[in-house]
Parts: structure tokens; C-alpha cells; sequence
């Protein structure tokens, strides 16, 4: 069982990564939630919701950041449906939030439990950077940090040049890029290829297991959206593949790369900037600043299946 | 010895001002004129360039039509609600009068500088559009010339068209920079001076007790100063900008307070952009020298100077050429 | 009928292939040689083709000297170790019997685009200072230009000067925006094909034992291979100008997509990146034809051959 602290905003592919953590040995130590997807009250109750489903009514769920540090809250509702889930409205969990703050939390279970716990977060990146601004020492407590954001050396999506949870928070993604720790950059230059199969959704649509058939409803929207850009049916599994390699990091193969925010351009700001010119070789410390791990190689037919058996597929 | 001049204009209303300063005052040898876009498009401000010339008599200096828009290619702006649909108040003869030449803006000024290598000051009182063309086809321009005199920026003063920016170099804040960042001596007439260089009805007065050149001029300043009562003063009265560059371009005022100092534009898509950020921090000891400033602004001179310029242009007695409207055949 | 061109260049050692390949190739005809500062300064480019061409015997075609900095900036300065100081890796060509053209670069342009019958194509082989100055003071004449086929930026492979930004956009991302902003059709040759197609030391041995080309191809390309030795690692050496040339003689070489591309010119990390929607996110209307594929066996035999045939001859 790995120890996770889970920031999020859910959000469809965060209630896949839920479930997907849920049955593939996550401890959810807590899950914290940020703007993004949907607005942080809606990710909140949609945690609580997801959480219930797969039997973890006992994780607590901490509300976090509102909008992101330096700009306006900009939302997803178009990808995600206005209740975050699809437009499916499962009934909410009627479980109360966390006392503590989002980036408080972060902070007290980092002190509380040093060096044991992987820090996951798959939304903006807002509370992560609020935490890092609340204790310096982040870095050296939580050594484990594994995020979906980012798109070094292949197009954005929220902009031509930058992937969504990055673009909408440029100035967090810049406290996490910079600190001292092993971090694991999860963006579209892996999950692009996380497609799901025709086999794959056949499996899906035949499940029967209740937090299956919640996630295979709330797909429906997701996957409409996807079908455009992608040619068919089907939808990319950002979250879960982030939370997928902070549980078994063996499914991928990795190489350090020196990293970087752009936060200036006219039509770059948010855009991470890697630099794989080649020109020298990869950086070999994982905890310098500006240095991030990113996937090379992906054991994808391994992941569909841990990802399918999770919804009881 | 009058200084050998080449006014670029985007003629414009007090571009017209500027013209007849230039042209009537014997300290001046004006060798050319160049039009840009800018205030009016850049067919009316050569259209206008050549009225004026005509108007007062001097249709043999030659006017050279520049660029049609800023040279990164952005939207053109232009101020048809400061200076009329003509350039002229809506108030002008409508007469197309002579021809431009040939060659373009940038390379009248790239042939005179080589003709008359150091004594040009050339005057830009338009985005600087044609300078930076100019530049960039002759790099060693700023050698060639003696400097150059611009009407732009705002170094105190707030700016016009956006809060920190004034026109000229707003509309074309990357010629700008092209003009501050280029070898030469750049001397700076913003808003800094000219928002306190006036005229009022009074001048009005004396230009209509003038010859027709003089009337004319009133004439064309009338929806200008409607414009700068409403905006700017809440009275009728108008700057000016352009004249008063020409002015210290020629020698002819001498500012009060012009320290040279270290300054540059503001590019990119920024709330700033075109802002003049000059360097003004030895102002509580006397300016000292800072290490390669070539930049001279202009931060106080006599706010009379609407008195000489008026006085000039209603001595200069009647029109070579009819002032009443065209009637459209 | 041979494609009238103009070549606006910065010798620059992959220029100077990519100008004899010109010279070779009855495909084209090069009416005038425009010069830019860029790989090195003005001077030097200027110099360079000048004696470039006086070897290749064409002292009848005129060369123009441009823009030395880039349209607005000043900040842009050449890396001496890719071309030497002198831009040719310190081969001294003999010197050629005349000067630079008393007109300018983009006066000669303007009298090339109009003087002639059959539309005009610019390949611009640095920073795009010349050409962006050419649409800004001659938009009429610059649209009469039949394309514009430049070699710059990068689609996917995106950056050698810095991590995000090709050399020549890099340079003067101003001139750039300008050109990939205006309505005249643009040939991108960008870092996605050029990085591809690369040349292998042994590929120039056809040359050896040649004439006086071949001993200025040979001398340059020892210098340009010990430069990409020392930073990739590897002695191929990518002849990006030669690319562009290459795509006009015969197009089949590279495949283009139609696609819209913008230059971000206020970005700090990110400066002179050409923003290319591969994927059409911005639902912008296309602007250039980008190459994104190669046939690199093709281009190499080509330009190999074309030199050799072009030694041939001057011997």
C-alpha cells in the first residue's frame, strides 16, 4: 500500500484516478481539492461522492484554493459536464469536508509523517504552490511528487502550447518545477497515448459493479468531447496514469529533464519548456530545481488492465 | 546657419502647424518631407503634406509618401475623431495638390543623409514607422545624420492615448524602440512639454487677423480644439506637439531642462506598451552623466512658444493657392 | 522554364552549400543575392557572398547588403562557434573584383520583383529582417512574390539557439511575425525536416580530390562537423539551408502541411518560438505550408551530385 495525499479537482478522469487508486493499493492518507475542472465546492462533493462509491468513506476531503494565484478562475464544465461528472448528477455523499484547509493539510501530514507519504495531485497546481510558499521545507518531507500537468515537446491542449492544469496556474507550476524535489512531470507527452482501446470501452459498457457504472455514465460526456480531436469513441486517462506510476513506477521508463514555465509570452504563457536539444547530457540530480522526471517508455497493455479490473471491468 | 531638416508627418492637424513652422522660419532648410500613417491614413497625410507646401508657396520641396501601416503588421489605429475624416478639422479645400515623388519615405531620408552626411536632423512627429524602415535598409543611417528630434513619449507626464502612453509611439511601439536603441542622438519632445505648450482662441484671433494663410490655419483648428476641450482641458484650446519639435529640432527654443539620459520602449502585448521609461533618477542632483545615454528629453521649455509660432504664420501673408472648398463636379 | 529566385542570405557555412546547390541547378535562376546579418555580422555576410560568388564565376549576379540588426531589437547576437567569426570557419576564399551593390537589399528586391515577367520566389536562408522590411515598406511589390520559402523555426523539433526557438526566427522574431503575419504564401523548412536530414562524413567523399569548390565545400564542412561533434556528439552535420533550396528545385524532397503559425515575440524562455497549431486548437486559418517530412536519401544524392557536377564544370 503507498500513502498517498491526493489533490485534485473532480472532474471525470480524477474520479477514474480515485477508482483506479482504490483498487491498485493506494492508501488515500487525504485528498485535498483544488479550482480547475469545475469549481472547487463542486470538485469537493464530487470527491466526497467518488470516495463513497468505491467504500472509502473514511478518507477525509480538504477544500483548497478557490482560483489560481496571479489570474481568474477559468473552468472546464464544457469537457467535464456543469457537475463535473458528466452531467450524470449521481446523489452527492452527505459526508462533511475536512476542517483544514487544502494547502494547511498538505503542509501538517508532511510534517506529521516525514518522508512517508507521495504527494499526487492532478488538477492546478495552485494548492501544491500554496503549500511550498507555507513551508519551506516542503520539499524534504514530502520527497515523493508525482503531477499531471505539463506538455514538453508535444502541443498543449488548454492552449496551443500548454496543457490545462499548468496554463490555468502558471505561477504554481513555476513553485513546483522549482523545488527541490523528485518530481514525476505526468503530461500530455505520455498521457496522449493513453487512449482507450475499442476492446477496452466494449469492457466498460458491460460493467456491472456500482462505482463502475457511475464512472462508465459520466464517461459518456467526457468521451463525446474527446471523440472530435481523437476520430472515435473513446478518451485519454490523464489522472489515472499519474497516480498509476506514483503506485508502481516500474510501469514506465524515465529520464531527467531540465524544465522550466514560460510566463510571459503572448502565446506561451503556461507553456513548460523542456529542453531536449541534446546539447548536453541529462541532468543526473533528481532533486536539483528545474529538473523533473518524464516518461519515456510506457508498459500501456499493463495499465489498461490494472485500469479496467479497478471498475470491475 | 539654418539646419538642413527632413520632417516625417502624418499630417494631421498640428502636423499642419508643424509644416508651416518649418517652411517659413529662416532658421530651417526643410529638404523633404515624408508622410505615415498615423493620425490619418497614409493617402491624406501625404495629400495634406502637399497641400501645405503648396499653400505656402514651396510645392518644389519634395514630399515622399512612407509606410501604410506599423512594421510588425498590426491593426492600424488611426485618430480621424482628433484630426477630422481630412486631417484637416474637417475643415480643409478637399484639393489634391502636385504629386509625391517617386522614391519612398525611408529612402528620401536614406539619400539625403548620404547626400549631406552629418548635417540632417531629421524630425518625426508620426509613428516612426519610415525611421525604422530607414534603419534597418541602411545601417549606417545613424552615422549619416546629425540626429534625430522626435514628438513622442511621455517621460512625468502621464500618457495620452493609454494612461503611461502617448500616441506616436503607442501606434508603433516596435519602430519605436528601433528609433531609441539605434546608434544616434535622439532628442525627445513628449508630453512631458507639449501638453503645456498652448494655444487658445485668442491665437485663433491672431491668425484670422493674418493673411489667408494664416485664416486657414484658424480654420482647421476649430474641431481640434473642440477635441482637446472635451478630452484634455475642458476649455478651447489645443498642444503643440508637432510645431514644438521642429522648434527644438531648429534651435529656435531651447529648453529650459533637457537632460540626457538612458531611456527605452516598452514592446510586446503588455499594459504598458509604448510607454517611454526614461531614466530620471539624478533629477535630485542636477542629471549627472549616465554611461552611454544618447537620449536628450525634453522636460520643460516656455510654454509661450504658441505666441512665435502664431506670430509667424499670420506674417506670412496669403495663400499661393485657392483655400475655399472644392465643390465635388 | 527555370524558377526565378532571389536567395537572402547570411553566409554563413550551410548558406554557402546552400548557394552553390543554387548555382548548380538549372532548375533555378537566381537573379540576385540579398545579404542579412545573422550566423555572422553584415560585413562579414556580405564579404562572404560576394567571394562565394566570385568562385562559383557569377559576378554578373548583384549582391545587396541589407539589415545588419535585427527590426527592433538589439539584444540578438551571433554564436561565433557554429561558423567562426568570419562566418566561414576561417577558409579564406580569394577576393572578388567588386563590391557590394550601391543599392540596398530590399531596393534590389524591389527591382527583381518587378522587372519580372514570371513571379518572383524569395528564399530567405537567415533572420527575416530584409524580408520583413521589403512587406512593410513595398507591401504592393512584396505581393507580387510567388511564395516565400524560408528555412527557420520548428513544428515539433523546436528550438537549437535556445530549447524553444530556432537560430534565424530566434534572431529577429519581429521580422518573423511580420512575414508569417503577411498575405504572401510562406514554405516553412523548419528544424523538423533539417535535424532529419542530415549528412554523414563519409557522404561528402564523391568530392575529394576535386577542384576549387570541392576544396571550399570540404574545408567548411570539416569545420561545421567539428562544431555538431562537440555539441551533439555526433559528426552528421545538418545542411539546414541547403534544405530549403532543395525543397524549391524539386518539392517532392519534403512534405508540407497546411498550417497556421504565429512567432511569440514577448516570451522570456520561450522568445522567437514559432507557434505552430499542429494540431488546429486555435481553429486560426492556416498560413503556412510547413514541411514536417523528408525524403533524406533524396537530398543528400541531390545536393552531393549538384556539387560535384558544379566542380565539374569550374575546374
Amino acid at each position: 500500500m503507498t500513502a498517498i495525499i491526493f489533490d485534485c479537482d473532480t472532474g471525470v478522469d480524477d474520479a477514474m484516478a480515485i477508482m483506479y487508486g482504490a483498487g491498485n493499493g493506494a492508501d488515500f492518507v487525504a485528498c485535498t481539492v483544488t479550482h480547475g475542472n469545475v469549481p472547487v465546492t463542486v470538485g469537493a462533493r464530487n470527491t466526497l461522492t467518488v470516495l463513497d462509491a468505491v467504500g472509502l468513506n473514511h478518507v477525509p476531503v480538504h477544500v483548497g484554493a478557490a482560483r489560481p494565484m496571479a489570474q481568474p478562475l477559468k473552468t472546464a464544465e464544457w469537457v467535464h459536464g456543469e457537475d463535473g461528472l458528466g452531467n450524470t448528477n449521481p446523489t452527492p455523499s452527505t459526508r462533511p469536508l475536512a476542517g483544514n484547509l487544502a494547502a494547511v493539510e498538505i503542509v501538517r501530514l508532511a510534517r506529521e509523517r516525514p518522508g512517508e507519504l507521495t504527494l499526487v495531485a492532478v488538477g492546478p497546481m495552485t494548492n501544491i504552490g500554496l503549500a511550498l510558499l507555507l513551508e519551506p521545507d516542503l520539499p524534504r518531507l514530502l520527497p515523493r511528487v508525482v503531477v499531471m500537468g505539463g506538455a514538453v515537446g508535444v502541443p498543449g491542449n488548454a492552449s496551443q502550447t500548454s496543457e490545462a492544469n499548468f496554463w490555468h496556474d502558471p505561477e504554481a507550476a513555476q513553485l513546483v518545477l522549482d523545488a527541490e524535489w523528485d518530481l514525476v512531470l505526468v503530461g500530455l507527452e505520455s498521457t496522449m497515448s493513453t487512449t482507450l482501446t475499442p476492446e477496452a470501452i466494449d469492457r466498460l459498457s458491460r460493467v456491472e459493479t456500482p462505482h463502475g457504472l457511475l464512472l462508465w455514465n459520466a464517461m459518456q460526456h467526457y468521451m463525446a468531447i474527446y471523440a472530435k480531436p481523437l476520430g472515435r469513441l473513446t478518451c485519454v486517462l490523464h489522472d489515472p496514469l499519474a497516480i498509476a506510476l506514483a503506485l508502481d513506477p516500474d510501469l514506465a521508463e524515465y529520464r531527467l529533464v531540465r524544465v522550466a514555465m514560460e510566463m510571459h509570452g503572448e502565446h506561451t504563457r503556461g507553456q513548460v519548456v523542456g529542453d531536449l536539444r541534446g546539447y548536453e547530457p541529462d541532468p543526473s540530480d533528481p532533486l536539483e530545481p528545474g529538473v523533473a522526471r518524464i516518461v519515456t517508455r510506457l508498459d500501456l497493455a499493463t495499465f489498461h488492465e490494472r485500469f479496467l479490473q479497478s471498475l470491475g471491468a | 546657419m539654418p539646419v538642413k531638416m527632413i520632417l516625417d508627418c502624418d499630417t494631421g492637424v498640428d502636423d499642419t502647424l508643424a509644416i508651416l513652422y518649418a517652411v517659413l522660419h529662416e532658421e530651417v532648410d526643410l529638404i523633404g518631407l515624408g508622410s505615415v500613417w498615423g493620425n490619418v491614413d497614409v493617402p491624406t497625410a501625404t495629400r495634406n503634406c502637399l497641400h501645405t507646401l503648396h499653400m505656402a508657396g514651396r510645392p518644389d520641396i519634395p514630399v515622399a509618401q512612407g509606410a501604410a501601416g506599423p512594421i510588425s503588421g498590426g491593426p492600424l489605429n488611426l485618430a480621424y475623431h482628433v484630426h477630422g475624416d481630412d486631417g484637416q478639422g474637417n475643415a480643409g479645400t478637399g484639393r489634391d495638390m502636385g504629386s509625391p515623388v517617386a522614391e519612398s519615405a525611408a529612402d528620401q531620408i536614406i539619400r539625403l543623409a548620404k547626400k549631406y552626411p552629418g548635417e540632417i536632423e531629421i524630425v518625426a512627429v508620426g509613428p516612426m514607422t519610415n525611421i525604422a524602415i530607414a534603419l534597418a535598409m541602411c545601417p549606417d543611417l545613424p552615422g549619416l545624420v546629425r540626429g534625430i528630434t522626435i514628438m513622442g513619449g511621455a517621460a512625468n507626464a502621464p500618457g495620452n492615448v493609454t494612461e503611461v502612453a502617448e500616441a506616436n509611439i503607442w501606434h508603433d511601439a516596435e519602430a519605436a524602440a528601433a528609433v531609441f536603441d539605434a546608434p544616434w542622438l535622439v532628442t525627445m519632445v513628449g508630453l512631458d512639454v507639449t501638453m503645456n505648450t498652448l494655444i487658445d482662441e485668442t491665437h485663433r484671433e491672431r491668425l484670422n487677423a493674418g493673411g489667408t494663410i494664416g485664416q486657414y490655419t484658424s480654420r482647421i483648428l476649430d474641431f481640434y480644439f473642440s477635441f482637446f476641450e472635451a478630452t484634455s482641458f475642458g476649455e478651447r484650446r489645443s498642444c503643440l506637439h508637432d510645431a514644438l519639435a521642429v522648434a527644438v529640432a531648429a534651435g529656435t527654443l531651447v529648453p529650459e531642462l533637457a537632460p540626457t539620459v538612458n531611456a527605452y520602449v516598452v514592446t510586446g502585448e503588455v499594459q504598458t506598451r509604448g510607454q517611454t521609461v526614461c531614466d530620471l533618477r539624478g533629477m535630485y542632483m542636477g542629471f549627472p552623466a549616465q554611461e552611454g545615454a544618447h537620449c536628450t528629453v525634453v522636460l520643460e521649455s516656455d510654454p509661450h512658444f504658441g505666441d512665435q509660432l502664431v506670430d509667424l504664420i499670420a506674417a506670412a501673408g496669403d495663400s499661393a493657392i485657392p483655400l475655399d472648398p472644392e465643390v465635388a463636379a | 522554364m527555370a524558377t526565378p529566385l532571389i536567395i537572402d542570405t547570411d553566409p554563413g557555412i550551410d548558406d554557402a552549400l546552400a548557394l552553390m546547390l543554387a548555382f548548380a541547378s538549372p532548375e533555378l535562376d537566381v537573379r540576385a543575392v540579398t545579404t542579412v546579418g545573422g550566423n555572422t555580422g553584415l560585413a562579414h555576410t556580405t564579404e562572404n557572398a560576394l567571394r562565394l560568388l566570385h568562385l562559383l564565376e557569377r559576378n554578373d549576379v548583384p549582391v545587396g547588403a541589407g539589415a545588419d540588426v535585427p527590426l527592433v531589437r538589439r539584444d540578438s547576437a551571433p554564436d561565433p562557434t557554429t561558423h567562426g567569426e568570419d562566418g566561414f570557419g576561417g577558409v579564406v576564399l580569394p577576393q572578388a573584383p567588386r563590391g557590394a551593390d550601391e543599392r540596398s537589399a530590399v531596393q534590389i528586391m524591389v527591382d527583381v520583383i518587378e522587372s519580372s515577367q514570371t513571379p518572383i520566389t524569395l528564399i530567405a536562408l537567415g533572420p527575416l529582417t530584409n524580408v520583413a522590411v521589403l512587406i512593410a515598406a513595398f507591401p504592393r511589390t512584396a505581393a507580387k512574390l510567388e511564395r516565400i520559402v524560408l528555412m527557420g523555426g520548428g513544428a515539433r523539433v523546436i528550438g537549437n539557439m535556445t530549447p524553444a526557438a530556432e537560430f534565424n526566427i530566434w534572431y529577429d522574431p519581429d521580422a518573423a511575425s511580420r512575414v508569417f503575419g503577411s498575405d504572401i504564401p510562406v514554405t516553412m523548412v523548419g528544424l523538423d525536416v533539417t535535424h532529419q536530414a542530415v549528412t554523414a562524413p563519409e557522404d561528402w567523399d564523391g568530392l575529394l580530390g576535386g577542384g576549387k569548390v570541392s576544396e571550399a565545400v570540404l574545408a567548411m564542412v570539416k569545420f561545421y562537423t567539428a562544431y555538431h561533434l562537440k555539441v551533439s556528439g555526433s559528426s552528421s552535420t545538418a545542411q539546414h539551408d541547403s534544405l530549403a533550396v532543395a525543397a524549391v528545385i524539386d518539392p517532392s524532397i519534403v512534405k508540407t502541411h497546411s498550417l497556421y503559425v504565429d512567432v511569440e515575440c514577448s516570451g522570456t524562455l520561450t522568445r522567437g518560438m514559432t507557434v505552430v497549431d499542429v494540431d488546429g486548437i486555435s481553429r486560426l486559418p492556416a498560413n503556412a505550408n510547413v514541411a514536417l517530412e523528408v525524403d533524406s536519401a533524396a537530398f543528400n544524392r541531390l545536393l552531393i551530385e549538384r556539387l560535384i557536377a558544379l566542380d565539374a564544370r569550374l575546374r
